[in-house]
């Protein structure tokens, strides 16, 4: 007899429609990780990505029925869902969390400057991930959303892109753009400042 | 590979993504003799090991367990829920059945209140004798009720002369609505129309008055309207008979 764990996402989903608990339990356990990140991630707040992450896996127990596997992954679906969610609680709390922008472009300044080989690399890497961090969160939804997809849950353009609905072609546009910008964020302050000697400009060589 | 070129596969580059042999060796090549392209994907590289670090290190975070427990006794209520719907469903259902037996029983017994009153004459006339009807030259009839004795239940109104023979009659005749001596009191009928050779006032012998059933369309022979979509069904009429056994007049009842 298999076991709950041993059972794909789709075999799970129907069991617990069919009223087990024990599956949802497993499909849970195998999936909340994800949905709590994802809507951690894209907020920055832990009661917040507490809340999205049961409202996700509410919306399965009431509307599972709608999930279609042709469709995508059952993985893909959990991260779609609470994207919309993510993004409605952000919209409605954006008059209520203020965001220090000074502090994190204080922060994020040298950020770049700490991955070299100095000797202080280990001391500031907590700085780097805070600094990365709030880098991220400072990006437009849109930017931020394929920057968590793709680096940070791993996730390919193709899954990206069935969690987002659009094309693969977007995603990759908006990553690069995204990506641009954190390097604009974190680029040390020296440089921001004119003092270093090379100014970013394409050559066409 | 130019610059531009450059541009669009440094994330892929950097980000270590599975990307073609020849343009990844045209890349690294391209960005060992420009300085800005090489700043460029040192910078990309730096993001990448940035968001890496960042993963690793939220990758163990997991919502707490008050979640879990949250959502499964939600799931608890939810099932519970269902069960008690289902189950006052079936009692619905019940209802419903037992609801559908007892209009019926009071549709059955209502009936039998409606044709109880109506049945009643018809007792006292078979206590009076029952006659059997005769024949007439009209139509075909069908035998719906026994007869009255002699003289009794006769129409309160001899039935009207009309000029020439009744049977050619064409004028409409006057409906009127009349309750019946025989009880049923929703009934409505004509006047009575003379038949055969129009004898129909000497009845002093007495007479049978018979319920018969015609088709409709024998209506038309006494001048009354009918509809030719409904000529098939058929209509109740009282016959006169007279002592001596031959039809004198014949009324529409509805």
């Amino acid at each position: 007899m298999t076991t709950p764990d041993s059972q794909t996402d789709a075999k799970l989903l129907s069991s617990m429609l069919v009223g087990d608990e024990q599956a949802l339990a497993a499909l849970y356990r195998r999936r909340q990780g994800n949905v709590y990140r994802f809507a951690l991630q894209m907020s920055g707040s832990p009661a917040l990505a507490e809340d999205v992450t049961q409202e996700v896996f509410m919306v399965l127990l009431r509307d599972g029925h709608n999930f279609d596997p042709a469709r995508g992954s059952l993985n893909s679906f959990l991260l779609g869902v609470a994207r919309n969610h993510v993004l409605r609680r952000l919209e409605r709390d954006r008059f209520y969390v203020p965001i220090d922008e000074d502090s994190e472009n204080d922060s994020a300044a040298n950020a770049l400057s700490a991955t070299g080989d100095g000797p202080l690399d280990e001391l500031s890497r907590s700085e780097l991930i805070e600094s990365v961090r709030k880098a991220v969160l400072s990006l437009p939804a849109r930017y931020r959303e394929v920057v968590v997809l793709c680096d940070l849950q791993e996730l390919s353009y193709a899954e990206a892109a069935e969690v987002l609905g659009c094309a693969v072609g977007t995603v990759r546009s908006r990553l690069h753009r995204a990506r641009a910008l954190l390097i604009e964020k974190l680029r040390p302050a020296q440089q921001e400042d004119g003092i270093a000697d090379v100014k970013s400009a394409r050559c066409f060589a | 590979m130019n610059c531009e070129e450059f541009q669009t596969v440094v994330s892929d580059l950097a980000r270590e993504q599975i990307m073609e042999v020849r343009a990844r060796t045209h890349a690294l090549v391209h960005s060992a003799g420009c300085d800005d392209c090489a700043r460029s994907l040192a910078d990309e590289r730096s993001l990448s090991v940035g968001l890496r670090s960042l993963a690793e290190r939220m990758k163990s975070l997991e919502a707490g367990p008050r979640v879990e427990a949250q959502l499964l006794a939600s799931f608890r209520d939810r099932n519970a829920f269902k069960s008690a719907l289902v189950r006052s469903h079936r009692w619905l259902y019940w209802v419903g059945a037992a609801a559908a037996v007892v209009l019926v029983v009071f549709g059955v017994v209502a009936m039998r209140g409606r044709v109880a009153p109506a049945a009643q004459p018809s007792d006292e006339n078979a206590k009076a004798g029952v006659t059997k009807p005769r024949a007439t030259t009209g139509p075909s009839p069908s035998i719906l009720a026994t007869t009255s004795a002699p003289g009794e239940s006769l129409p309160n109104r001899p039935p009207s002369r009309t000029t020439g023979s009744g049977a050619n009659r064409r004028h409409s005749p006057s409906v009127r609505s009349t309750f019946t001596a025989t009880g049923a009191d929703s009934e409505i009928a004509t006047d009575f129309f003379p038949v055969g050779d129009g004898n129909t006032l000497n009845l002093e012998d007495g007479g049978q008055l018979v319920r018969v059933e015609l088709p409709r369309s024998a209506l038309v022979r006494f001048g009354l309207p009918v509809n030719i979509e409904r000529g098939n069904e058929r209509v109740k009429a009282d016959v006169l008979f007279g002592a001596d056994g031959l039809a004198r007049a014949i009324r529409f009842v509805q």
